[in-house]
């Protein structure tokens, strides 16, 4: 379960929403998400079969499996994710690295792990577990966090790169989670980008937000900013990874808006992929120092 | 040594219980832990707000400050958003003076909500001067009828 398997997602999608739906069918995206838990793998909405039929890559985006958590994933959950992947005919399912229930008590929003060597295997142990009831490969999703654990022993990249390698599972790179983190916790988002596990990426996300109070938020609900493009192409310049896919869960803004973003992403990617493929026809000699000074 | 799901479940516990409360949790950065806190009770108003929007339109400015109080007291949301905003519809001061489309659509809710088949959902529509009567029964489903108000009095 390596990279190829990821590279089914190509170019850009938009995560679906109902509120969404006459810009998906407008963008003629190639491949769009949907929140797997707001979708009945019995009764689908009649759009999502209308864009499965035209071949539009459907992925399920599982928010509520608590992966993260300490206890084991539901089965009944997984059982969920399972049904609905087989009924979209999904090539992957997603969810994310985070607990979102505790003790009877229910986040709901994603809540970071701890990352101690503990809670490492406690999330490969759920991780796996989830594998071996899912009919298709599972990607995990890194979330944005504004309260990092106390006593954190490893940091972000360092803990992604363990999961992905101990797992098997894909990576889905939220390159405003990544922004988001670096600028809250005081890290360079470039470096970490440079070091993650670019070559197990099953899709990469960007969302909207907005600097608030001297924090990233990553609202959803607002226009993506420039930083975030610009980590796009930066991605792009490392590798030639597989499908951008576009969150907006509210204040949805006009189709003109929407797909003009779409139009930015896809900009900042074939930028990323021009100046890798210069960089890849210049003299070698003249090569390695530039690419060192980027990764740094 | 296996590692100790126990323990990091009630540490999760302790974690998610303060951002729910809005206090401080234990050894984590206070602003940060703040912030986060916000950011939960807003998503959860937001919901609450998506699944009763007349509710939240009736009650305008009032809605953020009346369900964060609410909110910090209510931890356990099972049942989504529409559960969450009837919890909070009940849990709501005498003098919130809801409007009749904001007690139609709860009425309605709570009537769709229910567990039970067999049920009768009475609010009075105040403007109106009638009283809204939401029956659901086995097999025919829901039916909404209003009566004059007068007609309870005689």
């Amino acid at each position: 379960m390596t990279g190829s398997v990821g590279m089914s997602l190509r170019g850009v999608g938009l995560g679906w929403r109902p509120q969404l739906q006459a810009a998906v069918a407008r963008a003629a995206v190639a491949f769009v998400e949907v929140i797997a838990e707001n979708v009945d793998p019995r009764r689908l909405p009649s759009d999502l079969e209308r864009l499965r039929d035209r071949g539009v890559v459907i992925v399920p985006h599982g928010v509520g499996l608590s992966l993260g958590g300490a206890e084991r994933p539901q089965s009944r959950r997984l059982d969920h994710l399972a049904a609905l992947a087989e009924r979209l005919g999904a090539p992957l399912v997603s969810e994310h690295i985070a607990f979102v229930r505790a003790g009877g008590m229910q986040a709901g929003h994603l809540l970071p792990v701890a990352r101690t060597a503990e809670a490492l295997e406690i999330l490969c142990e759920n991780v796996a577990l989830a594998q071996k009831q899912l009919p298709v490969p599972l990607a995990l999703e890194h979330i944005a966090a504004l309260v990092e654990w106390p006593g954190n022993e490893l940091d972000e990249v360092t803990f992604l790169r363990e999961l992905i390698d101990r797992t098997g599972a894909r990576l889905v790179l939220d390159v405003s989670n990544l922004y988001a983190n670096a600028h809250n916790h005081g890290y360079d988002a470039r470096a970490a980008l440079a070091r993650l596990p670019l070559t197990h990426i099953a899709c990469v996300h960007v969302g909207g937000g907005v600097h608030r109070d001297g924090r990233y938020h990553d609202t959803h609900a607002d226009p993506v900013v420039p930083a975030v493009l610009r980590l796009v192409e930066e991605l792009f310049l490392h590798v030639e990874a597989p499908g951008v896919l576009l969150e907006r869960d509210d204040d949805f803004p006009s189709d003109a808006e929407l797909l003009g973003e779409l139009d930015a992403i896809a900009g900042a990617a074939a930028r990323g992929r021009s100046r890798r493929a210069a960089a890849a026809h210049r003299p070698r000699q003249e090569r390695a120092p530039r690419a060192a000074g980027r990764a740094r | 040594m296996p590692a100790d799901r126990a323990a990091y479940a009630e540490q999760q516990s302790r974690l998610l219980r303060a951002l729910l409360r809005g206090e401080p949790p234990d050894g984590f950065d206070s602003a940060n832990a703040a912030a986060a806190s916000v950011v939960l009770r807003r998503k959860r108003a937001r919901t609450v707000a998506r699944a009763l929007p007349v509710l939240a339109h009736d009650l305008g400015a009032r809605f953020e400050p009346l369900f964060d109080a609410y909110a910090r007291g209510a931890l356990v949301t099972e049942g989504g958003g529409l559960r969450d905003g009837l919890r909070f519809a009940r849990a709501l001061p005498c003098d919130a003076r809801l409007g009749d489309g904001a007690r139609r659509e709860i009425a309605l809710a709570r009537a769709r909500g229910a567990s039970s088949s067999l049920l009768v959902v009475a609010t009075a529509l105040r403007s109106s001067r009638r009283v809204l009567l939401v029956v659901r029964l086995p097999l025919l489903g829901m039916r909404a009828t209003t009566l004059p108000w007068r007609c309870s009095r005689r």
